[in-house]
């Protein structure tokens, strides 16, 4: 009898905490609200993206491929309103939950690289481009700024060549970045190639220039007259 | 009285905190959050104050003052517990890019124009969100302020004597 009276409300709280459990799994339902998240990602609304995200990862039961896409669109999120650190956070969770995928050495050696860290970010797009692309032959586009990263990595590192051997494979993959041009004529002026350059920035500003709904770029602009100033004989 | 108040300021703060947690998960329930917190404040203050054995009757002045007070703790502890909430601690950052219109809250509610209710949702900012929070408040003000104190000068004998009379006296109306 005592015995019973013990158990009765541990069965009662355990019973309580699985219908509550329930109803908030079942109000927050996980893959709807990291849908909703990448939806707020589009329309820019980065906040609704951190808030959806954190919701179904909290409570929305995610394993997987869908708790990694949840963390991947709280550090994009994160990434886009220069919250560096958090999206580290939680882009090393990616890599915890699926060492096996790209896209989270690719992102983590992106923040890497703005916060200059140059080292860990060749470590990561290394490892990115290693599961992505082993052999080196793969056609796929998006690994373009992949490469053009792991370019500027170089860049910083002041390996020229290894640079220019990724801006390279970059423009492969996709001849019309703009960005590329750009980051490659920096590589032809470290190695005093000034009319490589300024083909390369010329080439820059005129694919940019293309897309109507491209700002004005006073940076470029101003980097192309000096490279023409400097190419005079 | 003293007792009272803060009493009264701990409890806000606590249905605050709760308050502020779920906001952010599920987001602003425009009107019903004021009420809602409102009534639950004057209910647990009531239901500690009948406890206690000294004798409250506050003027309006400082049923004013202590309103005001309880709202400004449940609207602290609503903006900690939002941070709670959060993966990384920033309420007043979440609540100024509302307030800046660069972000939008979850709200929902109900709204009647010309004798039809309908409810509405969607994500709100700026100015906008600003009228809907004071209008909240305002509610929860009020309901706060004209909260039933609890009349402590009588006593639960006299609550009985009262009773019995109204039994006796029935019985006595009917037969005349």
């Amino acid at each position: 009898m005592r015995l019973l009276r013990l158990i009765q409300p541990v069965v009662l709280i355990v019973v309580a905490v699985g219908v509550i459990g329930g109803a908030v799994a079942w109000i927050f339902g996980g893959a709807n609200d990291v849908k909703a998240a990448w939806d707020a990602i589009e329309a820019r609304e980065y906040d609704q993206a951190i808030r959806l995200a954190t919701r179904a990862i909290r409570f929305g039961r995610l394993t997987g491929e869908d708790l990694s896409s949840a963390f991947e669109c709280r550090a994009t999120a994160s990434m886009r309103t220069d919250q560096l650190g958090h999206a580290l956070e939680d882009l090393g969770r990616i890599v915890t939950v699926r060492p096996d995928y790209a896209g989270g050495y690719f992102l983590r050696g992106e923040v890497r690289l703005r916060q200059k860290d140059y080292d860990q970010a060749l470590s990561d797009l290394n490892q990115g481009i290693k599961i992505a692309d082993p052999d080196g032959k793969s056609p796929n586009r998006f690994l373009a700024k992949r490469y053009a990263h792991r370019g500027v990595v170089w860049l910083g590192k002041k390996d020229v060549d290894h640079a220019l051997a990724d801006f390279n494979r970059s423009l492969d993959l996709n001849p019309k970045a703009a960005e590329t041009y750009y980051f490659r004529s920096f590589a032809f002026e470290r190695q005093k190639l000034l009319p490589q350059a300024l083909a390369d920035m010329e080439t820059a500003v005129k694919i940019y220039d293309s897309n109507i709904f491209s700002l004005p770029r006073g940076d470029w602009l101003y980097r192309l007259e000096q490279l023409r100033q400097r190419a005079k004989p | 009285m003293y007792e009272a108040f803060l009493v009264g300021i701990v409890i806000s703060a606590l249905v605050g905190l709760a308050t502020g947690w779920i906001r952010y998960w599920m987001g602003f329930f425009v009107l019903f959050q004021g009420v809602i917190a409102s009534l639950l404040i004057a209910w647990l203050v009531g239901k500690y104050l009948k406890r206690s054995a000294s004798n409250l009757n506050p003027s309006n002045g400082t049923a004013l003052l202590v309103a005001l007070a309880w709202l400004l703790s449940f609207w602290a502890a609503q903006i900690y517990g939002l941070g709670l909430a959060q993966p990384w601690f920033d309420p007043l950052g979440y609540f100024g890019r509302i307030l800046q219109g660069d972000a939008r809250e979850t709200s929902f509610g109900l709204a009647a124009t010309a004798g039809w209710a309908r409810g509405f949702h969607g994500g709100f900012g700026g100015v906008f969100w600003v009228i809907l929070n004071v209008i909240d408040s305002a509610i929860m003000y009020l309901f706060l302020f004209r909260m039933p104190w609890p009349d402590l000068t009588r006593t639960p004998s006299d609550d009985a004597l009262q009773e019995a009379a109204a039994n006796t006296e029935n019985p006595a109306r009917g037969e005349s």
